[in-house]
């Protein structure tokens, strides 16, 4: 899909962040739960923990540093679905990392 | 050649995780569900084991080096981190077992295993069972880890 078909279909993004800034902000949360956020939060049991004004929300807006007046907009557009799939994937990367790593343990390692 | 740091790595009973209460998830805490403090003050170093070589892999090497030498892990590791660890090492420990832990079954027991039909069924229904993961494999849509049960979602919160 290209970036001007991706845009239409968000018609109903009502913040003042341009496409582009918006996509520039989605990486960021990316970046942003994959290197700190998942130290605290690895699961998101129920939609209201990722909702517009949960914690989570809060937290990562104001890290990445959207402005206030962008966030509803972003994060109803981008940023939920962007923390469920980059906790999602952490999960498996620290999953595989504990895998390997019992592989390693079980059989010895020749120096 | 050296060989080195080849250990048996514990099992979940072992680490005090209790399979049994695992099951009955409608308990609660207070029932006396392991939490986190529960696990971490369990005799023997089962424990000891698996944060020692398994919590690093929570973290990046670099914060491991900094501060592993000279904090405890409780100190710096999240709670969270800590019983996800622990959930995702229960989850994948027999099908781990089951494929790498080969190395560890010692020869005695390979001879017996072919050595009678009888044996190798039960064997062979042994290994098909052990491959499954305890809470990932059964959950709706999942892939490998990605879909958790609601089951081991729920022991993790019961941990914290």
């Amino acid at each position: 899909m290209s970036n001007v078909d991706e845009e239409s279909t968000h018609t109903s993004r009502t913040s003042g962040g341009s496409f582009d800034q918006e996509r520039k902000w989605e990486l960021c949360t990316m970046e942003c739960i994959n290197k700190e956020v998942y130290k605290y939060v690895q699961f998101i049991n129920k939609d209201e923990d990722v909702e517009f004004g949960s914690k989570l929300q809060v937290i990562i807006c104001n890290r990445i540093h959207v402005p206030l007046e962008c966030q509803q907009g972003f994060w109803r557009n981008w940023g939920a679905d962007a923390a469920v799939k980059s906790l999602k994937r952490k999960r498996q990367t620290l999953s595989n990392a504990l895998r390997k790593r019992f592989e390693r343990k079980c059989s010895s390692q020749l120096i | 050649m050296i060989s080195k740091e080849k250990i048996q790595p514990p099992s979940p009973k072992d680490l005090g995780f209790d399979v049994i209460k695992c099951y009955n998830l409608d308990h609660t805490k207070e029932e006396g569900f392991a939490d986190m403090k529960a696990l971490q003050n369990v005799d023997g170093d089962g424990y000891k084991l698996f944060c020692a070589n398994f919590v690093q892999c929570m973290v990046s090497d670099g914060e491991w080096k900094q501060k592993s030498t000279r904090l405890p892990i409780s100190g710096w590791v999240s709670y969270g981190l800590e019983a996800f660890a622990v959930i995702a090492y229960v989850n994948g420990y027999e099908n781990w077992l089951h494929t790498f832990g080969k190395n560890l079954v010692s020869d005695e027991d390979e001879v017996s295993s072919i050595t009678s039909e009888g044996v190798s069924a039960t064997r062979n229904m042994e290994d098909k069972r052990a491959k499954d993961f305890r809470f990932t494999a059964d959950a709706k849509g999942s892939t490998q880890y990605g879909g958790w049960s609601s089951k081991g979602v729920n022991y993790y919160n019961i941990m914290l």
